[in-house]
């Protein structure tokens, strides 16, 4: 009696196939009702922006292709991991090196530095994501203690800075534990907490103290590649896109995915919020930048032309939002108009692959850093 | 033979070629008479495709994903796609049958006959820069010329086109100007990066013989010599079959005329030149050495107890020179006028920055109700607080905010005061004072921020902020900041980036 039952069921599973691209249909059907006006028609009004970048410093020092950068909030700092197994901080303004940590595996996918500028986090196909203390724990900004704050709690942890491996792994933490190997982390608005992206599908917020496992999002299938927080602080929001070409938003106190939109017609790479927190981009393997609203729960911009073939690593807005910039595998960084949707310029400099690109927190330079070992920060 | 597509035939069948299907055309896709056969697994006849989906068999998408083509490589398909639109007879780039001897290097050593012989075969299908940079920004709508050229160089380098008869390296090649005088052609389908992914040390080896015994006019290069010692040496127990399948390969070449075999060695070249170039051979051979850049001496820098700061609390912190540079900058105490004004204009930014906290509070001070931004901040630090502290930080705040006999209860409704209580009792998690959380931070964004701006204490401190200025610059040196000598103990002349040398 296999075979009728196999045939019911393979019968019922195409009838379910069905039923829900029906249902996607209507509901793009209903979303399409609801339209008012097209983002790059609204931004016809405003005036161009010109963008013009130069490369002002160019950070050498990795023996290998560079994987992920995180600035540091004092705007000065940056980290660095690549592929053979180094991570590195810079000083970008003097264009130095800071402090170097050695991994015993290769392929650092991820990097981040904690907000008080005290730790850095970084994980790659170790399945592991391990927090370090960095040299010279920042005080407040201004340069004197703050003491009324209540956000900012140096950890106090310092260490010579120090090329040997032995001392700095004695002091590392290891944080996050996946199956499969750690695509993206960064830490919540504190040191005290990691949110890890990994190649097992899910996602993961993590107690850097305890290194215990506080919340666990599970939704997606197939490698998830990026992750990013809410900026606000009140936010209780997180986004994250995977190979599956979807992109989900999760409520981290339910642990639920709140939304989730699949327009995209490739593995997306990178997922980035819009400054008010309300929106957001995603760059993908099919060579388009889409931005997402969450009020408006669909795709509100694409941003392609059709002499653009090469997928995007890494996308990332300017402070204002006006302007995204795209790290491309054709070796270009493209600029685009987020309003009007036209490119604005593209700055070539790169040799390989721009693998990483970050906005500064205030918003005067980006960096990004490429298979050709190097990190060029522009202005 | 060749079927003269309409312009909306050919857009359909570029649309086909992205969704993910090579096509095989009536015309002939390259004039080559090389050995290699397109492979089948990958082309689908287009009438073949057009019956399927007319009958309703088969979803162009449904087709695609039964290929062979990597999940991953879309840009592959795109570049495949525009190169099959190039090699279109009449809509593509045009072609012209090179000359021969215009291309072979005099220096070549080819007997008279043979050359008189060339002179009447050509070079099928060779194409000049020109035409493909005006090609590709036709099709492709792109405006900048420099543009296309860096597309023309990023097709060369993934190894769809190469240039004829060219010392080239994959790594550092560049398509500069739209004018070029360089000659290229199509790579053949078969060595397209989708299609044969990792080539074999063995092939290389065997190619690189090849190279050895006739380079064709393109001399050996000191890269390529290397390699071959490098593979002698790893794939000595299999060097007889490699030599065999290379002497068999060339008595078979040379029983075909002189233009394929020249164009069957510029094919062999390319895919080798893309497949292993000079940096690849680099990665494998290099000693971990650069790591030792300009700051090797800097963990002796940093070991030494250079504090300058009168603010440093610890005086025992190491400092990186950076960290000493900024905290010896004259800073002020106040806020910048940038600062300053975006403060004025969103709520979020005045409470992201510690100043703007500082400034808040003090306003917040004068109409008595601080206690809201102190609420906020804790609830703020709550929520992404460390496990170990989350009991204790509940209970404070609950007790000095929340609950009525507390020392500075906020200014929250009953109905919210009492759901805070009721999740208190059920869960304690650290979302649990968010009713009360988004209560106040609505308050004070509509109440207290209200009267912010127009507030005196803005105003004044929007007067005193201040506009960095330069640093300022002595004659000839590095303004003052920049000069790490500053911070040495008087009495030394020494250069800190050298290390201390004596202690």
């Amino acid at each position: 009696m296999a075979n009728p039952k196999a045939g019911s069921q393979s019968t019922s599973i195409a009838e379910l196939r069905k039923e829900a691209d029906q249902l996607r249909i209507k509901l793009n059907e209903d979303r399409k009702n609801l339209d008012d006006a097209k983002l790059f028609e609204m931004g016809a009004k405003p005036d161009i922006v010109n963008y013009q970048a130069r490369c002002r410093r160019i950070l050498k020092g990795h023996s290998s292709k560079v994987l992920d950068l995180d600035w540091s909030l004092d705007k000065r700092r940056i980290v660095s991991s690549s592929q053979d197994g180094k991570v590195l901080v810079w000083d970008c303004f003097a264009a130095s090196k800071e402090q170097l940590i050695s991994l015993p595996t290769t392929w650092v996918n991820a990097c981040a530095f904690a907000p008080s500028g005290c730790s850095i986090a970084c994980g790659g196909l170790d399945n592991k994501c391990c927090v370090f203390p960095v040299n010279a724990c920042s005080y407040s900004n201004s340069g004197s203690n703050v003491a009324g704050s209540a956000t900012i709690r140096p950890s106090g942890a310092v260490g010579p800075s120090d090329v040997c491996s032995g001392s700095i792994m004695q002091q590392r933490k290891v944080v996050a534990m996946h199956t499969s190997y750690i695509s993206a982390c960064s830490f919540t608005h504190s040191d005290y907490q990691i949110l890890t992206a990994s190649g097992d599908g899910s996602c993961a917020l993590w107690d850097v103290e305890s290194s215990q496992l506080l919340q666990s999002f599970h939704g997606h299938q197939s490698d998830v590649m990026d992750a990013a927080l809410n900026p606000m602080e009140t936010g209780n929001l997180f986004i994250s896109g995977g190979c599956d070409k979807r992109a989900c938003v999760w409520d981290m106190r339910t642990a639920k995915c709140v939304q989730s939109f699949q327009t995209h017609k490739s593995d997306i790479n990178s997922v980035r919020w819009f400054p008010t927190g309300e929106a957001f981009a995603t760059g993908s393997d099919d060579a388009t930048i889409r931005m997402y609203d969450l009020r408006a729960d669909r795709e509100i911009a694409c941003y392609e032309k059709k002499s653009i073939l090469f997928g995007i690593n890494s996308v990332d807005f300017s402070v204002s939002g006006r302007i995204i910039f795209g790290a491309y595998n054709d070796y270009l960084v493209h600029v685009w108009d987020t309003i009007k949707g036209t490119k604005i310029n593209s700055l070539l400099g790169h040799e390989n692959r721009v693998s990483c690109l970050k906005m500064s927190p205030d918003g005067t330079a980006f960096c990004s850093g490429s298979w050709d070992t190097t990190l060029r920060v522009w202005a | 033979m060749s079927k003269k597509l309409s312009q909306e035939a050919l857009r359909t069948q570029w649309q086909k070629a992205l969704e993910g299907v090579l096509l095989k055309r009536p015309t002939d896709l390259i004039v080559d008479n090389s050995t290699f056969d397109l492979n089948d697994g990958v082309i689908i006849d287009i009438k073949d495709l057009e019956d399927q989906v007319e009958n309703g068999k088969a979803d162009i998408s449904d087709i695609a994903i039964n290929l062979k083509h990597p999940p991953r490589q879309s840009v592959y398909t795109k570049l495949s796609a525009l190169l099959v639109e190039m090699q279109h007879a009449t809509e593509g780039v045009q072609t012209f049958r090179q000359n021969f001897r215009a291309l072979r290097d005099t220096s070549c050593k080819v007997s008279c006959k043979e050359r008189e012989r060339n002179q009447k075969d050509g070079v099928p299908d060779a194409f000049w820069t020109t035409e493909l940079i005006r090609w590709l920004k036709q099709v492709l709508n792109i405006e900048c010329d420099l543009e296309a050229c860096h597309l023309a160089t990023m097709l060369c380098k993934t190894g769809y086109i190469y240039p004829c008869n060219v010392q080239w390296n994959a790594v550092n090649f560049k398509i500069s100007e739209p004018d070029g005088n360089m000659v290229f052609r199509y790579q053949t389908p078969f060595y397209w990066p989708n299609e044969s992914q990792f080539p074999l040390d063995q092939d290389h080896a065997s190619h690189l013989l090849m190279r050895e015994a006739n380079n064709h006019g393109i001399p050996m290069d000191e890269y390529e010599i290397m390699c071959l010692s490098r593979l002698k040496k790893v794939l000595k127990h299999q060097w007889d079959c490699i030599t065999q399948s290379a002497l068999t390969q060339t008595s078979f070449l040379e029983g075909c005329c002189p233009s394929d075999q020249y164009i069957n060695a510029w094919q062999n070249y390319a895919f080798w030149r893309v497949r292993r170039p000079p940096a690849y051979y680099k990665y494998i051979c290099k000693a971990e050495s650069c790591l030792n850049g300009p700051n090797r001496n800097f963990p002796s820098f940093t070991e030494t107890s250079i504090v300058p700061s009168e603010n440093d609390k610890e005086k025992k912190t190491a400092m990186s020179p950076s960290k000493i540079l900024t905290s010896s900058c004259k800073r002020s105490t106040g806020p910048y006028k940038l600062q300053c004004k975006a403060w004025g204009m969103s709520f979020d930014a005045l409470l992201k920055d510690e100043l703007g906290q500082l400034t808040f509070e003090k306003h917040l001070k004068k109409e008595f109700s601080e206690e809201n931004l102190a609420f906020y901040l804790d609830c703020i630090y709550l929520r992404s607080a460390p496990l170990k502290e989350l009991e204790e930080l509940i209970q404070s705040i609950f007790s000095e905010f929340i609950s009525p006999n507390g020392a500075t209860p906020v200014n929250i409704d009953t109905q919210t005061l009492n759901a805070v209580k009721a999740e208190m009792k059920t869960k304690k998690t650290r979302f649990v004072f968010d009713l009360a959380l988004e209560h106040i931070y609505k308050l004070m964004k509509k109440d207290s921020y209200k009267r912010f701006p127009s507030s005196k204490l803005f105003k004044e401190t929007l007067e005193t902020a201040i506009v960095p200025q330069k640093p300022e610059k002595e004659k000839g040196k590095l303004p003052k900041i920049w000069r790490l000598s500053q911070f040495l103990t008087k009495g030394k002349e020494e250069d800190p980036e050298r290390g201390e040398n004596n202690k």
